[in-house]
């Protein structure tokens, strides 16, 4: 234990709570990187247990990390439920189905936390935010952050549909307002006789009624009947429909940055490469090598996307941390893709030799105004 | 100006799947960087010009360039992108501004019309148009590279120095086919057609191809590539027979469905043929037959991605889009 560290073992027991799946890798990484800086092992509620009583919150704790609601089913029927939707719903593995209600659901549990008056590590309220991509969108214009134009794509799919008939070409990404790790991220391209969809998603068939379920693999829809059903489908989920700036390519494939803002500085990043539009690294796309792309751009491009992440990130100055996803253009001008509350997980991935959840526990350990029992 | 003849092996630009989704980093052996107007303009490298998605620049960086004092030197030039926000523009108007600047490019040896990535638009989507102007208007063209069938035409294939010519396409014509078949090259030594499937726009068959594989139009060609093709196992049994076999260095059956038929085609090569490298990357063969194109008396090149599905009923060839 050096030095800088040792301050923080007389800290009460509960300094972090966290609030989590605890099943998740996510919720373990974190708890090991805390007890790895000497201290007690941080308790985690989850979900599942504060959707039932909403007073749970770990007592006594300093400050709370809000960790991700997703990869767990039975969290996701909570929130459909208590974001207005059917009482008891089930849905395929990986299906893609009531992000609207899911979203209104996990709002109602971030105006809990809220309401507790508890000192939180990024705000509920600004989380809130970064899980709507229209509203962060206009918060990133206004502050003037680059974005791709966006537009929120009408909830009706018609409307949509004879938007994209009466151009004879475009190209957009359509993504799920409230959606995460590409689920439903559609790449949408059409010209005269020609029309292309490309999204991590399968049609699948439930009792003669066609519903959109996850893929590991990225697919390509071709015929106009698929794209058609696959986006009446998501429209009414709520989605936002950016110009689809062709993104840098180097050996391997088009990148784009994943950069991890800690306490308004661009920390751990990692390259993601892909020879198809969607780049989330589970997809089947690698990490890139960022040796090789600092060669490419130069280290006056890259500072400057580590700018425009860090200038994302402080659009949320209630939050201590975000992953920032910037996509690179042709000419290698930065454009935030978009920003993710739970944009932490960058496994075995180390800057100035911390892992990102160690850094994190760290930064906010130093955010303390004074040590808590001097 | 003196142009220094381009080394055989640099006239290949695009050597797996991989680099397909890629721009190019280098062409007739040189470096190529994107046009900077803001930047002296040197001539130890190929430029490359485009569009962008929220400007049109490549005319005027075009023009700008031939203004400066490096054109004159410029070994190549690489278009990227010339459609900006609308992908059904055609690259005619480029090739004409080209054909009408080849005064100021007195030592250009190398052209390549479309390094379009699929980020920028899908291969078969992209509207060409006729090449003839460029060979007309550059005697001393060594390669011609072009990217994207659609439109794609050699009305007037004919040029007594073109050493290379490479048309990668999802989907060839039959048309383009036969031009190429009644072409009058002399001196070309590389020829590469991405064949590609008709689901994008082949519409030949095999057959079609006879013209070209009886070798007689071609009394220079080392390098033969007929890449990115549904058809590579009926093609295989045709190339096997071609007298071209005891006349080149380098077939080029990849990007294509071959499977364990088209291997077998390969085993029957002739013994005297002149073949050192057989290039078979991505590919449908087993292990079995890998074993046995291995003791060719050739390098063999049978790698391949590793997402590539070998036991999926439907296989594709690499660019189909």
């Amino acid at each position: 234990m050096n030095g800088v560290l040792s301050q923080w073992e007389s800290k009460p027991r509960s300094f972090f709570g966290l609030l989590g799946n605890p099943e998740n890798r996510r919720i373990r990484d974190f708890q090991a990187a805390v007890e790895r800086l000497g201290m007690p092992r941080p308790e985690c509620v989850s979900y599942e247990d504060f959707l039932r009583a909403p007073h749970a919150l770990p007592g006594g704790c300093e400050l709370l990390r809000i960790d991700s609601p997703g990869e767990n089913a039975n969290v996701a029927k909570e929130l459909i439920k208590l974001g207005g939707g059917p009482p008891d719903v089930t849905l395929e593995f990986g299906e893609i189905g009531f992000l609207r209600e899911q979203h209104l659901g996990y709002c109602t549990v971030l105006d809990w936390i809220e309401q507790t008056g508890i000192s939180c590590v990024n705000s509920p309220a600004e989380i809130r935010v970064m899980f709507d991509k229209w509203q962060s969108h206009q918060r990133f214009v206004q502050d003037g952050v680059s974005r791709p134009p966006a537009e929120l794509a009408p909830g009706e799919p018609s409307a949509f549909l004879g938007f994209i008939k009466g151009r004879k070409t475009g190209s957009l990404f359509i993504k799920p307002l409230h959606g995460s790790s590409g689920s439903g991220v559609c790449a949408l391209r059409w010209a005269i006789g020609h029309q292309q969809l490309t999204s991590p998603l399968r049609i699948q068939a439930r009792n003669g009624e066609a519903i959109l379920v996850n893929s590991l693999k990225v697919q390509t829809y071709t015929s106009l009947a698929d794209i058609e059903l696959i986006l009446s489908i998501l429209l009414p989920q709520g989605m936002i429909a950016e110009k689809w700036i062709p993104k840098l390519t180097l050996p391997g494939g088009a990148v784009d940055l994943r950069v991890l803002v800690i306490k308004g500085e661009a920390r751990h990043w990692v390259v993601r490469q892909s020879r198809h539009p969607v780049t989330n690294l589970h997809l089947g796309n690698q990490r890139g090598d960022g040796e090789r792309l600092l060669n490419f751009i130069g280290e006056a491009n890259l500072r400057t996307a580590f700018r425009m992440a860090e200038k994302a990130a402080a659009c949320f100055p209630h939050s201590l941390y975000a992953g920032v996803d910037i996509l690179l253009d042709t000419r290698r001008r930065p454009f935030v893709a978009e920003i993710n509350a739970f944009g932490d997980l960058l496994p075995r991935l180390t800057h100035r030799g911390e892992t990102a959840y160690t850094a994190i526990a760290k930064a906010c350990l130093a955010r303390l105004p004074e040590p808590v029992h001097a | 100006m003196s142009t220094q003849p381009i080394p055989l092996q640099d006239f290949q630009s695009i050597h797996s799947r991989e680099e397909i989704s890629e721009n190019i980093s280098s062409f007739i052996g040189k470096r190529v960087v994107d046009y900077d107007p803001d930047k002296p303009a040197k001539s130890d490298v190929v430029y490359r010009f485009r569009s962008d998605w929220d400007n049109d620049e490549l005319l005027p960086n075009l023009q700008h360039f031939l203004d400066t004092d490096a054109a004159a030197d410029a070994p190549g030039i690489v278009i990227g992108a010339w459609h900006s926000d609308d992908p059904q523009m055609t690259s005619a108007k480029v090739i004409e501004f080209l054909a009408q600047s080849a005064a100021k490019l007195p030592s250009l040896a190398g052209i390549y019309i479309g390094d379009i990535t699929s980020e920028e638009n899908e291969m078969s989507w992209i509207q060409q148009s006729d090449l003839s102007p460029l060979l007309q208007a550059f005697p001393n063209l060594q390669m011609l590279r072009a990217r994207g069938g659609e439109g794609l035409k050699l009305s007037q294939p004919k040029h007594a120095k073109l050493r290379g010519l490479a048309l990668e396409t999802g989907g060839m014509s039959v048309e383009v086919i036969r031009s190429i078949g009644a072409s009058e090259f002399p001196a070309l030594e590389h020829l590469e057609l991405w064949l590609g499937t008709d689901e994008y726009g082949a519409d030949y068959t095999v057959p079609d191809l006879q013209p070209i594989l009886s070798g007689a139009r071609f009394p220079s060609l080392k390098y033969l590539g007929l890449r990115n093709c549904q058809a590579a196992d009926e093609l295989a049994a045709v190339v096997v027979n071609s007298p071209l076999m005891t006349q080149i260095e380098t077939l080029d059956l990849s990007l294509g469905v071959l499977t364990d038929d088209g291997a077998r085609a390969l085993l029957m090569m002739p013994l005297d043929s002149t073949v050192k490298n057989l290039n078979l990357h991505y590919n449908y063969i087993s292990q079995e037959l890998i074993h046995q194109l291995k003791a060719l008396p050739m390098a063999v090149d049978v790698s391949r991605p590793s997402d590539l599905d070998l036991n999926d009923e439907w296989r594709f060839v690499a660019v189909g889009e």
